[in-house]
């Protein structure tokens, strides 16, 4: 369920009128000098730029079912599966970390990856482990596959389903049980989500309570990030990669949201893009208004945000006189090998283009690029600027070869603001950004409310 | 003698087989196509030695060091808490039982180090024989409790060693120090160390750990990495032989079967062309327990053109249940064997140049890719080629067009049918 962000700019505005002139400026002042002065972002109220509108912190039970038709898979080939699957999402014991950084590697867990993207905010508990359970799944739908388990669960598997019903209202929801179904026999799509949202709902057979939490089903020898990818779904995540079928690709190698459509087993991964971050609350971003030049620092991916509070923040440029419904998210992207950004395709400055529409959520537009049959078809408003050009959709970070970046809108007007990107490595955990004001500079009037800051510093 | 014998047998085998309109498959001798032809089967003791030139490196990542080669030689599963039997665990002991379907592995003979020694600049033999002394002197490693028949040398039989250096020696990695003359006496324990010997940097991967490892098994074995450093790698991913070194240094894959083959660690379904078969194939990460027959890769030879060149053709597919790990797709690999009068690989001039317009000779043992028969590509057939031909070293048709069925790349088993020319319309290539 997504609801309308409750717009703070909006309110003033309505607001406004009953304030005199001179107090509304008597309180801009004040906003402004003190923001001046502790050189601290300011804090963002929720639904801002959509932050935290689908917010998902804590821990939520995570039961796998994993449901198969009967074949010929020898019983030591599903063992080993099954503790591969066991270990892939729920994490193992082992040294691995203490051995050097030259030799190790990730040990990739679906746990670890939504912990670790999170900054700790949020991770899946055990709820249990099933499978492999029987059912005619061969030509199901993914929807029909998800009911078999949860059926294939509640006999085969034993489970109590009431006992996940914390609030004893006779449904589960999303907060109090997610369901991770693995089966061979899923569609084309290599996996989907949310069967059971807007009445959508499913008695559990022979159970007084019915299912309506989050479920993501995906492919037995699926990719580790596609496990991920749908269970984000389930936390509200949308897709990234463009129109479904439109051999258009958007943001390819950018976002856990965009296609993770690799190989059998594939441990190739990448981080949640900025706005999906913020979106959920696992990230507050640093706001830049525009109007006034600034520098910042970005930390990398994988660094932790233990460790770098302040610059694993993206920065959020938006114009105070558009609103909030069209914005820039600035962040740092980098392959590390050792973090779960390591599959990200460029090393540099990546800059998000969002809009919203008038619901608050993001807008449906046409692209600017044509697909391979020449067509120009609906992508949703989210998507990269790629280098050199400012490409919708294409996956070139910015770096300080590229000088002075131009920040443009949707509707392509210039917003007058310059980004330059400091030289870097790709081995670089931190890089520097500075941008310029307008030219020329236009006026702008601060009004009390209003959550301007400039010249952010890390 | 041997040879001559294994040859009357093998013609004598053919001939039955064709004659007869009984399955073309044949039982194998041993020799035949090079299979046991260096048997390595039970286990050995694998000592591991780790050198120094001294440096300032930090004894805390000494310390982390020291932890992953006791994991990564031995297995976390050698100390508690065990690892559960189903889980896959990066090891060279657990990588060598699983390759050899359970017919071979390491055992611990024991980790010494890290100890000092002056080897900066010093070639493969030199750094062995300070090494083995360091060992003996600073680490107080007993050789004499491996002299097994107490003749006063340890052979490669009795131990096995792998030396871990934080320099790189050039040339060969690896050194048999069996020869004559050729031993290193151990100081102050009446023994010399007359086995085999490899030499690894500190930072390389598991795969080049193990193949300097089979090196010590297989001094026959060909490295199968063409020229990497002439723009010609070939095979990768395909064969332990033509690991090296890369970004991830847990990249691990399975030996090719002509090597499998060499140490007796399977044997080959052989088949005489001429006759349409269909067969299944295993994963190569699946235990021979469950299904020895698809476990083994089949070979294809000509009776009238001999013994000493043939097909050998695996399933492969990435699985991170197992070693094979390193796949770049899932089908079935073709292997184009040629042997010499000793069942040995050939030199062979590479039927395509290099980037610098060169043609450069190859091991007569390579994968044929597809969709092209490309020598050394590294895609595998898949039902989407289509019925395919097999063409031998001279660029000639066998007549032979193999067909996959169609699968998945998670699927544990494929099937594969091939059949004579006159059976089938010509294929691709």
């Amino acid at each position: 369920m997504t609801r309308q962000a409750p717009w703070p700019l909006a309110k003033c505005r309505i607001c406004a009128p009953r304030c005199s002139l001179g107090l509304c400026v008597g309180l801009a002042v004040v906003f402004i000098a003190n923001a001046l002065s502790t050189s601290r972002a300011w804090a963002l109220e929720r639904g801002d730029f959509g932050w935290r509108i689908k917010e998902s912190v804590g821990t939520r039970p995570l039961l796998v079912i994993w449901i198969r038709e009967p074949d010929d898979t020898p019983t030591t080939e599903l063992d080993r599966r099954k503790q591969h699957y066991e270990d892939l999402v729920f994490g193992r014991p082992g040294h691995a970390k203490s051995y050097p950084d030259l030799l190790r590697q990730l040990e990739l867990s679906v746990v670890d990856y939504f912990r670790d993207a999170s900054g700790g905010k949020f991770t899946w508990t055990r709820a249990g482990f099933l499978g492999p359970l029987s059912a005619a799944v061969k030509g199901k739908s993914d929807s029909d596959i998800a009911r078999l388990a949860l059926t294939a669960a509640a006999s085969q598997g034993h489970v109590n389903f009431r006992k996940f019903d914390a609030n004893r209202d006779g449904k589960i929801t999303s907060n109090e049980l997610t369901v991770l179904v693995i089966s061979k026999n899923v569609g084309n799509a290599g996996g989907s989500a949310n069967h059971f949202g807007g009445g959508g709902s499913f008695k559990i057979p022979g159970q007084d309570v019915t299912f309506a939490g989050g479920d993501a089903v995906a492919r037995e020898g699926g990719a580790f990030a596609g496990f991920n990818h749908e269970l984000f779904h389930t936390l509200g995540g949308i897709d990234l990669y463009g129109p479904w079928h439109g051999c258009l690709s958007f943001n390819e190698g950018l976002s856990l949201m965009t296609s993770t459509n690799f190989g059998p087993d594939d441990e190739r991964i990448l981080e949640l893009d900025a706005w999906h971050k913020m979106l959920v609350g696992w990230i507050e971003p640093r706001l830049v208004a525009i109007g006034r030049p600034g520098q910042a620092q970005l930390a990398a991916q994988h660094l932790p945000l233990s460790a770098e509070p302040e610059r694993k923040r993206p920065l959020l440029v938006y114009d105070e006189r558009k609103g909030k419904s069209e914005f820039f998210l600035l962040e740092y992207r980098t392959p590390f090998r050792l973090g779960y950004d390591k599959n990200v395709v460029t090393s540099g400055l990546v800059i998000w283009h969002v809009a919203y529409s008038a619901n608050g959520q993001p807008a449906k537009l046409t692209s600017e690029r044509q697909n391979c049959k020449g067509a120009f078809v609906p992508v949703a408003s989210v998507f990269v600027r790629g280098a050199p050009e400012w490409q919708q959709g294409i996956s070139k970070a910015w770096t300080s070869v590229h000088g002075e970046i131009a920040l443009r809108w949707m509707n392509r007007q210039d917003s007058g603001v310059r980004v330059k990107v400091a030289p870097h490595k790709p081995t670089d955990p931190i890089i520097a950004v500075s941008w310029s004001a307008p030219v020329p500079v236009a006026p702008s009037i601060s009004k009390p409310g209003q959550r301007a800051q400039t010249g952010v510093t890390p | 003698m041997r040879r001559c014998l294994t040859q009357i047998a093998f013609v004598v085998v053919a001939a039955l087989t064709l004659l007869a309109t009984a399955p073309s498959l044949i039982a194998l001798e041993r020799g035949m196509f090079g299979w046991r032809g260096a048997e390595v089967v039970g286990s050995r003791p694998l000592l591991v030695i780790w050198v120094r030139q001294p440096d300032d490196e930090s004894s805390s990542e000494l310390s982390k060091y020291k932890q992953y080669y006791q994991d990564v030689v031995f297995g976390q599963s050698a100390g508690p808490p065990s690892v559960p039997r189903n889980r896959f665990e990066l090891s060279v002991v657990g990588y060598y039982r699983e390759v050899s379907g359970g017919k071979f592995t390491w055992t611990r003979a024991g980790l010494v180090g890290p100890l000092i020694a002056q080897i900066k600049g010093k070639q493969v033999g030199e750094v062995a024989s300070l090494a083995l002394q360091a060992a003996a002197q600073e680490g107080g490693f007993d050789f004499r409790a491996f002299d097994a028949n107490r003749d006063g040398r340890i052979e490669p039989e009795e131990l096995a060693v792998l030396v871990i250096a934080n320099t790189q020696p050039n040339g060969r990695h690896w050194d048999d120090l069996s020869g004559v003359d050729h031993n290193v006496a151990i100081p102050g324990q009446s023994v010399a160390f007359a086995g085999r010997l490899a030499v690894v940097g500190e930072n390389d991967g598991f795969a080049t750990i193990n193949r300097e490892l089979f090196h010590l098994l297989a001094p026959e074995a060909v490295n199968l990495d063409g020229w990497p450093q002439k723009c010609f790698a070939l095979n990768g991913g395909r064969s332990l032989m033509a690991a090296i070194n890369t970004a991830n240094p847990g990249l691990t894959m399975h030996l090719d079967p002509w090597h499998k083959m060499l140490v007796g660690w399977i044997e080959p379904r052989v088949f005489v062309i001429g006759k349409p078969e269909t067969k299944k194939l295993a994963a190569q990460h699946v235990s021979p327990l469950s299904d020895s027959e698809s476990k083994r890769p089949i070979l294809l030879f000509d009776a009238l053109k001999g013994p000493s060149e043939f097909f050998l053709i695996e399933y492969r597919t990435p699985s991170a249940l197992g070693f094979d790990q390193a796949q770049v797709n899932s089908g079935l690999v073709v292997w184009q064997v040629e042997l010499n009068g000793s069942n040995r690989p050939i030199n062979v001039p590479a039927d395509r140049k290099n980037c610098k317009g060169e043609t450069l000779s190859v091991p007569s043992l390579f994968v044929r890719s597809a969709p092209n028969w490309q020598l050394g590509g590294n895609v595998a057939y898949w039902a989407g080629d289509g019925p395919f031909s097999l063409r031998w070293m001279d660029g000639k048709d066998t007549g032979v067009r193999v067909t996959v069925e169609r699968h998945d790349a998670v699927d544990w088993r494929i099937a594969v049918t091939w059949t004579s020319v006159s059976a089938a319309p010509a294929g691709q290539n």
